[in-house]
């Protein structure tokens, strides 16, 4: 029987131009083929989506659902979207469930949420990034949620570094300036979409939906044999529903405009709704979430070069 | 053998998601395959109790 593989670092590109993608994995076969990857979750559909409210109350109790009587770690970087998943969370899961996973950045990025709504209320655990320790010890008792898989959902971290008027350049005009492989290969995984992409903004995210999202998927269970997705590790962008929002969401409502503040509005509008903080959501950026955290010699040792389809970890020695 | 991993450095863009994004310097995509050969596929042999359990199940008891 032919081994089929969720991740195989020897099988999946790294792309360098115009983004930088490690392990690239085409959800859609369309542009880069790899017929020993399997894919984790195919691209959405073209339908009526959910609404952002019932989206992420079902990724919540989805949650809370699979932690039954365990702990739920909430890996809060502070960021827009992890900050909306622990919102979620408190919304319908008790206070002593949820432990929170966390560094002093998470409190940088986001002090008054800190003051509000974890400290002295909830347990945190600090989140090393020299370790993979508190994940570990986290999945003896629980789970761990994250609010990965939200980035590729709704656009392309490059997009702060491009143009306002590249973004609004349209697609064949895009195509005519690349070489023939690109315009190619392009082209191909433009054909994919199943909602007709106009501008550069939509290729973008088109890019990262369907090239970066399964590296994002496995990006910790690399290193940790016992983490399994949706075991005991929980995206929560993740599933059909979202998918069918990626795919059937105009970039527009994603992101109106080119002020990169507007990026993820519907999100931000949705803690509002929470936090009643119209300081956020009018002035929070994206940042970086996760910060540099271990050596290169650290990296190479820990970090898994294939997982199998049925969770499967090799190492190169 | 994969001959180098990804630039671990570089990783970091990963995990940083883009700390300081700059715009690409080509839009031209750019694909770089490791170069590896997989191992060919090696035959399992099976340890003595695998071999026992199996005897077992068609009667033969050592």
């Amino acid at each position: 029987m032919t081994v089929k593989f969720y991740h195989h670092a020897g099988y999946t590109p790294t792309m360098t131009t115009p983004d930088y993608m490690y392990n690239v994995y085409d959800r859609t076969q369309a542009m880069i083929k790899c017929p020993a990857i399997e894919c984790i979750t195919p691209i959405g559909s073209l339908v009526e989506p959910k609404s952002i409210e019932e989206l992420c109350y079902n990724s919540a109790a989805n949650m809370v659902s699979k932690a039954e009587s365990g702990k739920i770690y909430v890996t809060w970087s502070g960021g827009i979207d992890s900050t909306l998943v622990l919102s979620e969370l408190l919304k319908i899961a008790p206070k002593s469930q949820l432990v929170v996973l966390m560094d002093n950045n998470s409190i940088k990025e986001y002090p008054d949420f800190y003051k509000t709504y974890i400290e002295g209320q909830l347990e945190t655990r600090s989140m090393s990034f020299y370790t993979d320790d508190p994940l570990r010890a986290a999945l003896k008792d629980g789970i761990v949620v994250t609010g990965h898989l939200m980035d590729p959902v709704f656009g392309a971290n490059i997009y702060q570094a491009l143009p306002a008027d590249r973004l609004q350049q349209s697609i064949p005009s895009f195509l005519a300036g690349l070489n023939e492989y690109s315009k190619t290969s392009y082209s191909n995984l433009i054909a994919a979409c199943p909602r007709k992409l106009e501008t550069v903004k939509d290729f973008f995210w088109w890019l990262d939906y369907t090239l970066n999202y399964q590296s994002e998927q496995l990006m910790w269970l690399l290193e940790i044999e016992d983490m399994i997705l949706d075991k005991n590790l929980f995206h929560f962008g993740a599933g059909p529903d979202w998918n069918n929002y990626a795919v059937s969401t105009p970039t527009e409502v994603k992101w109106q405009g080119y002020e990169f503040n507007n990026y993820k509005m519907v999100i931000k509008q949705h803690i509002q709704k929470f936090t009643k903080d119209e300081n956020y959501t009018n002035n929070k950026l994206k940042m970086p979430s996760w910060r540099h955290y271990r050596t290169d010699e650290q990296r190479r040792r820990d970090k898994a070069v294939w997982i199998t389809t049925d969770w499967k970890r090799g190492w190169l020695s | 053998m994969i001959n180098e991993l990804p630039d671990l450095a570089k990783e970091d863009l990963k995990y940083n998601l883009h700390a300081n994004p700059v715009e690409p310097a080509t839009y031209n995509l750019t694909l770089v395959y490791p170069n590896w050969t997989p191992p060919a596929p090696q035959p399992k042999l099976m340890n003595g109790d695998q071999v026992k359990n199996n005897l077992r199940k068609i009667g033969i008891f050592l």
